[in-house]
């Protein structure tokens, strides 16, 4: 089996250690790689902030793309996802040869977890990580592409790890993109909520396994001094050890 | 809205709240969500999802056909003896509840609870007319004392402590009140049962309006909207041209849909069903129906299902974005989600186009919403109205922004220039840095920094892959 | 705005516009998917405490009541621990050879009319009226609007008693819909009136009766 990489703009840039470890990951069950060059973002930022026309422009970039590779498409990011899946289709007008290709590569693409256990159909990676572990709950993930039990399944699987729960782990982080920037005294009450909440669940780690939740959580824990390690799912199913 | 002229402010509005109103508005959430999921849970889970496409399916029939069904209404309010008055707009409205006060030396109204009048601020234009108005529901009666907005749609006083509710009673009712929830009750009680019995008129707003008999539908808990309704001699009901449902049929899909959703409750206390006038009621009945911008937002196909709303406030409930702020911090009668859809489209997104940017986009209200409303895909359509403008209203987006938009789109457009905007990046952050974080940033970013650390460019994907890539090439695919 | 419309007209036109809609096909019936199969009731026994257990839940008192004499008996427990000195009773003729009247008046309640002033119901203690229908599913009560049993009968009375029948029983509200929709006006009374618009506590009696009280008869 071969997945095209779709690594994400916030992934690329600011988490790129994640990527590598999602390739190491896929090599090691037996899935070769192939990273489409020209890839940059999905326009998913543009979009949603009401910039249609630059957002769709760029996503026909994103199409171009991937339309000329085959085989799965998989991101370490739910809302990436969903926006190709979901978004991307509904842009262009049915009948056009745009909404054709989004169409064919929205049933391309997949994000990261619900790669591994719906379609490789693989829940245990022979990871090891001997800690508690709380898990956030990313909304476009779990409320955009109803993913909501994959990531369990995945941390069950992982030995020596005590899944510990969440207070409020579907309830937003405050990140929304550009909402961060526009209102940040609200985008940083709702991290605090979600770090409060987080840290009372006695954990050691927790996983946010999409990259904006992940550096709006990383950022507030490191604000609070905090030794609860913020990690995506990547990072705990690529830790290998004792069997 | 009338007097909702300036731009709403909303991080300003949102950071002169109190950390007591938040407080409050949490815990009047938690509480309604705890309750609705029981009767979820109890109504059968698979069930209330089903019952939530048929509210969907009715409350979009009825407003596809909106002028059919209105004309149904219009028709058998006026068979049952009741009369039915048009207005455009909130100056009409006005008007015609006070020529009917007029004619009937109307002194003073009792009044139910109702957004719609809060939306046209009617009480103001009836006491500038020298009208006594009583609002009689509980909260609103604490609001109305207090002259403030109410916080909540349906808790409209829940942002205020039993204590400053007894200091109110005693400034302003010249009683000795006590910060006991069951006195102050009584108090209120013994108050207005005063004014049910003498006053020469009741204002209600209707939560539906069933078009197969004309019959207006109210939704209550305290008894006021039965005492506002009955006592009088005359009924006046204020109701949205939107409010229609077809039949008794959808009325009990509704019904059932809607004291689950506002608080957990399976049904209100009373639930009132008037029909024209009759023997021992009130002797004339006045139904005023209100367009006040509804067949504007009609014509807007994607964002005319926000007319599908039946108020219930389960949005609000679970928006995280209103539970950190409450409700005055939307500027509006309408708060929340619905408020953030509902403002922009009723006065425009020049004044309210920053209700749609209050949000994360994270679903909670669309996956809630009774009827099914895209809340989420209409505050991303107004969002568009703000930023491109669209057939119904030009761009309000300041020319600043929309360079910078037009930038990132070339940035991003091309490889080459992404590739060495991420080379930049990283030498910029050179004397921002410390090891893996960037704790200021220069404005406007600091808008990040401000609430937490920005992690640092590092690391170089595409000089990885590269190498790894080389390396597998070399043995033959079995290296990492 | 168009000089010479009237508002009707005008919004009217607009609505016509806005929707697309210049012909006068059917729009009924509504589509299948608008519909909501109605609660399938359980055997009547079950049905029975089910509303005696969800009017107790909405802090009302509910009873079940069988033959004159529990009645007589309840009716005077009913007197006495409400203190009810005047009474109201509905001119309903599913109880009137219960002989309510001469029980009440063994008790030494004095009796309003139904009819009267209504500012002499204001200051009445007990208003005891029929109801048509009741819903388990709910613990409420449909109360029929007729010359014998006004409205405020059930809302200004300090303690308000509904007896209904037992073969009243509806499953769902639909129902109940269909037995009352060409009436004028009924309400559905589901167990006190209430308020939690202090700090969230629930308080009963905010306008309505303070205390509601259902029997089930035969």
């Amino acid at each position: 089996m071969k997945v095209q990489l779709f690594v994400t703009c916030l992934g690329e840039n600011l988490l790129p250690d994640i990527l590598q470890k999602m390739v190491s990951i896929l090599e090691r069950i037996g899935i070769s790689c192939e990273f489409p060059e020209g890839q940059t973002c999905c326009g998913q930022p543009f979009f949603n902030s009401g910039f249609q026309k630059e957002g769709r422009e760029i996503a026909l970039l994103w199409m171009k793309r991937f339309a000329e590779t085959d085989g799965y498409i998989v991101a370490p990011s739910g809302s990436c996802v969903e926006f190709v899946k979901h978004r991307y289709p509904k842009m262009f007008p049915e009948g056009t040869v745009e909404h054709e290709i989004a169409v064919q590569l929205a049933e391309r693409v997949f994000e990261f977890s619900q790669f591994l256990t719906n379609i490789v159909q693989i829940t245990d990676l022979g990871a090891f990580f001997p800690h508690r572990v709380a898990c956030h709950s990313p909304c476009h993930l779990t409320r955009g592409l109803g993913v909501r039990d994959e990531q369990q399944r995945l941390l069950r699987a992982v030995k020596g790890l005590e899944l510990v729960s969440l207070n409020d782990a579907e309830t937003c982080c405050g990140f929304g993109g550009i909402f961060s920037v526009v209102y940040p005294e609200v985008s940083m009450a709702m991290m605090e909520a979600k770090v409060m909440n987080i840290m009372a669940s006695n954990a050691e780690c927790v996983v946010v396994s999409e990259p904006g939740c992940l550096i709006n959580i990383r950022g507030g824990l490191q604000k609070m001094n905090s030794n609860i390690r913020a990690m995506h799912l990547i990072e705990i199913l690529a830790q290998e050890g004792a069997a | 809205m009338k007097d909702v002229t300036a731009r709403i402010d909303f991080r300003g509005n949102s950071q002169a709240v109190s950390p007591a109103m938040v407080v409050a508005t949490q815990k009047n959430a938690r509480t309604a969500l705890m309750k609705r999921s029981e009767v979820v849970v109890e109504f059968g889970e698979e069930r209330w999802q089903q019952l939530r496409r048929a509210g969907r399916e009715v409350r979009l029939h009825a407003l596809t056909h909106l002028d059919r069904y209105l004309s149904m209404v219009e028709e058998n309010v006026i068979a049952a003896g009741g009369q039915v008055h048009w207005a455009r707009n909130a100056e009409e409205a006005h008007r015609i509840v006070f020529d009917i006060a007029l004619q009937n030396s109307v002194r003073n109204i009792v009044k139910v609870k109702s957004m719609l009048t809060e939306e046209i601020e009617l009480n103001h234009a009836l006491e500038g007319r020298g009208i006594r108005v009583y609002e009689t529901d509980l909260g609103e009666f604490i609001v109305q004392l207090a002259g403030q907005r109410p916080s909540h749609i349906t808790a409209p006083a829940l942002h205020m402590t039993k204590e400053e509710v007894a200091a109110l009673f005693r400034e302003k009712l010249k009683v000795d009140a006590q910060p006991d929830p069951k006195l102050l009750t009584e108090i209120a009680r013994q108050r207005l049962r005063k004014e049910f019995l003498t006053s020469e008129m009741g204002i209600s707003g209707g939560n539906f309006l069933v078009a197969e008999t004309g019959t207006l539908i109210l939704v209550t808990n305290e008894g006021n909207g039965r005492m506002c309704t009955s006592l009088p001699p005359i009924h006046v009901a204020i109701v949205g041209i939107e409010k229609v449902i077809p039949d008794w049929e959808s009325a009990a899909v509704m019904l059932k849909l809607l004291a689950r959703s506002v608080s957990g409750s399976k049904i209100t206390a009373y639930n009132t069903f008037i029909t024209g006038v009759r023997k021992d009621g009130p002797r004339e009945f006045h139904l005023v129906l209100l367009d006040n911008g509804r067949t504007q937002i009609l014509r807007d196909k994607m964002a005319r299902e926000t007319l599908m709303c039946i108020r219930c406030g389960a949005c609000m409930n679970i928006c995280p974005v209103y539970n950190q702020v409450g409700g005055h911090a939307y500027g509006a009668v309408y708060p929340g989600p619905i408020g953030s859809i509902l403002t922009p489209l009723l006065i425009g997104t020049r004044i309210a186009g920053g209700l749609p940017f209050a949000s994360t986009l994270c679903g909670a209200c669309s996956d809630i919403c009774p009827v099914m409303i895209p809340i989420t895909e209409i505050l991303l359509h107004l969002r568009r109205r703000f930023v491109e403008g669209d057939d119904f209203e030009g761009s309000s987006i300041s020319g600043t922004l929309k360079a910078i938009a037009k930038v990132g789109r070339y940035v991003l457009g091309s490889p080459s220039l992404y590739r060495l905007g991420a080379r930049m990046g990283k030498i910029f952050q050179a004397p921002l840095r410390s090891g893996d974080w960037i704790s200021a940033m220069p404005s406007p970013l600091d808008r990040w920094t401000m609430a937490r650390p920005f992690p640092a460019f590092r690391g170089d994907f595409r000089g990885w892959w590269k190498k790894h890539k080389d390396a597998k090439d070399i043995s033959g695919g079995k290296a990492s | 705005m168009s000089k010479g419309k009237s508002a009707r007209e005008e919004i009217f036109a607009k609505m016509r516009f806005a929707l697309e809609s210049f012909s006068s096909s059917p729009i009924y019936p509504l589509p299948a998917s608008a519909k909501f199969e109605p609660r399938v009731a359980a055997g009547l026994d079950e049905e029975i405490e089910k509303m005696l257990r969800e009017v107790t839940r909405l802090s009302g008192h509910a009873l079940k009541i069988q033959g004159r004499d529990e009645f007589a008996d309840a009716l005077g427990n009913l007197v006495k621990t409400e203190e009810v000195r005047t009474a109201a009773l509905s001119d309903h003729p599913r109880y009137g050879d219960y002989g309510i009247v001469d029980m009440l008046k063994s008790f030494g309640v004095a009796l309003l009319s139904p009819d009267g002033d209504k500012r002499r119901l204001e200051d009445c203690d007990l208003g005891i009226t029929v109801g048509d229908a009741a819903l388990p599913e709910t613990g409420s009560v449909l109360l029929r609007t007729t010359q014998g049993q006004p409205d405020v009968l059930s809302l200004l009375p300090r303690v308000h008693l509904v007896l209904i029948a037992k073969e009243t029983l509806l499953a769902d509200i639909h129902y109940a819909f269909t037995m009352a929709k060409a009436d004028r006006h009924f309400v559905l009374v589901s167990g006190s009136s209430r308020t939690a618009d202090i700090e969230k506590v629930l308080t009963l009696g905010v306008h309505g009766p303070k205390s509601f009280h259902l029997w089930i008869c035969d």
